[in-house]
């Protein structure tokens, strides 16, 4: 008794420095720096399409309140598009096309507990531009255990047709994110996120309108192509759960679920599951992940429309985002990372590749997409 | 959905117990960080903004007309 008496002190003393010493050894590897830079590559591929997509960030602290960041990604797309017609996939448009898109950012920390972030994003392409500016704030509370974040964005876009046959479709998003990162124990965090977006769009072709796509409609005087049209209004809501389990020091999990529902009848459920591990102090990891989504049809879609009445539906659509599709991916990412290498603290590089098998039930014609996404690229900080 | 605010409101509640900086090593980890870097993220986002009419919830990345 005596001897447990004398012991208990012992190990209250030394329980703190083994924390700091655990931390000296932990944080110097997560804390951020000051500047960091990174840049990678990726490409998407599937039967009808490639895209090359180049991209590169950089963020910088002013001084001791202030972080500015700047991006840049393009995307150049070819291949071509398989094209529905009434009874057949028809010979493929082709195309070639590049976007560019920008981006800078600038956040500010109020006080030790509130940073306020600003961001403005532009991006380009022969057909379509978008011009998206946010604002936001982040507050941490409950002895620094939660974090309260809200964002506000608003998106203006135009597309028109690349022949510039005098078809153009704007419109205007709204957009309002808000989340909840709580840190449940020294293992355990915890995401909880709400979004709502409302898209106002001109009424000449309805909101996320394809001014390229046509969809086939029988009528009696026989089978016609007719412009896709949607509604000009659509509200979102999508409302998340994601959760982060470090299993010791060594493995970690990551699951979330994501619920989805819009006024165009359109209803999602998306699930994903991570298990991420690292070794030699956090320099190499390796990720496997998966993600499953399953989405209901718009009310409006019609794989295949027919009137005999002569009278064409308002609005139209065979787009197969709109269809009710499932898709399963499945992939993986690994990381090497550096320390001390010269001037940069830290220097990183990753690759990673996954598969998303989409599948359209309703869509005969076109009822499946599997893509390839492989990509690799390049962290420094200094 | 009334799970879920219940959920969120026990979580806030058991904030108020105190994490000390110490003892956040694991949860400041790169292994419960985010999975990969923002720019591998933001062409994910535009994928599946572009092939699922569900995406666009976590953020504001379907910035193309999604055309193709």
């Amino acid at each position: 008794m005596l001897a447990a008496a004398t012991r208990a002190p012992t190990w209250r003393r030394r329980a703190p420095r083994l924390a700091l010493l655990v931390c000296a050894l932990v944080c110097p590897l997560s804390a951020p720096a000051e500047e960091s830079a990174g840049g990678r590559v990726d490409v998407y591929a599937d039967r009808d399409v490639v895209v090359v997509a180049p991209s590169a960030r950089l963020r910088a602290d002013a001084n001791d309140a202030v972080e500015i960041s700047a991006g840049w990604m393009a995307n150049i797309l070819s291949g071509a598009t398989p094209l529905l017609t009434a009874d057949a996939v028809s010979s493929a448009t082709t195309f070639e096309d590049v976007r560019h898109a920008f981006d800078v950012g600038l956040a500010g920390r109020l006080d030790p507990l509130t940073v306020l972030r600003g961001s403005a994003r532009f991006s380009l392409e022969s057909d379509y531009f978008v011009a998206t500016g946010s604002v936001g704030v982040e507050r941490e509370t409950a002895n620094r255990r939660v974090v309260l974040s809200a964002t506000y964005a608003t998106l203006f876009d135009e597309a028109w047709t690349s022949t510039h046959d005098g078809t153009s479709q704007g419109s205007v998003t709204h957009r309002l994110d808000g989340g909840v990162t709580m840190l449940l124990s020294k293992t355990t965090r915890l995401r909880v996120g709400l979004s709502g977006l409302v898209h106002a769009c001109e009424e000449l072709l309805g909101c996320q309108t394809n001014t390229y796509r046509y969809v086939p409609v029988k009528t009696r005087a026989g089978r016609v192509g007719l412009r896709e049209t949607h509604p000009d209004r659509r509200a979102r809501l999508a409302a998340s759960l994601r959760i982060s389990q470090a299993l010791g020091r060594h493995l970690a999990l990551h699951g979330g679920y994501r619920f989805y529902a819009d006024t165009w009848a359109v209803l999602g459920h998306t699930g994903d599951l991570a298990v991420q591990t690292g070794f030699f102090g956090e320099r190499l990891m390796v990720r496997a992940e998966g993600r499953v989504t399953q989405q209901g049809a718009a009310s409006f879609f019609r794989a295949d429309y027919e009137t005999t009445d002569d009278a064409i539906p308002k609005y139209r659509t065979a787009d197969r985002e709109l269809a009710g599709l499932w898709s399963v991916r499945a992939g993986g990412r690994i990381e090497w990372a550096a320390l001390a290498l010269g001037p940069l603290l830290r220097a990183a590089w990753n690759l990673r590749v996954y598969h998303t098998w989409y599948r359209y039930p309703a869509v005969v014609l076109l009822p499946r997409r599997n893509a390839w996404v492989i990509g690799g690229g390049f962290d420094a900080e200094w | 959905m009334r799970a879920l605010l219940v959920f969120v409101v026990l979580g806030m509640l058991s904030g108020c117990a105190t994490l000390q900086p110490w003892e956040r090593g694991v949860l400041e980890s790169r292994l419960m960080g985010d999975p990969g870097d923002p720019l591998a993220a933001a062409f994910d986002g535009h994928v599946d903004g572009a092939r699922e009419a569900i995406a666009g919830g976590e953020a504001v990345a379907n910035d193309a007309c999604g055309c193709n």
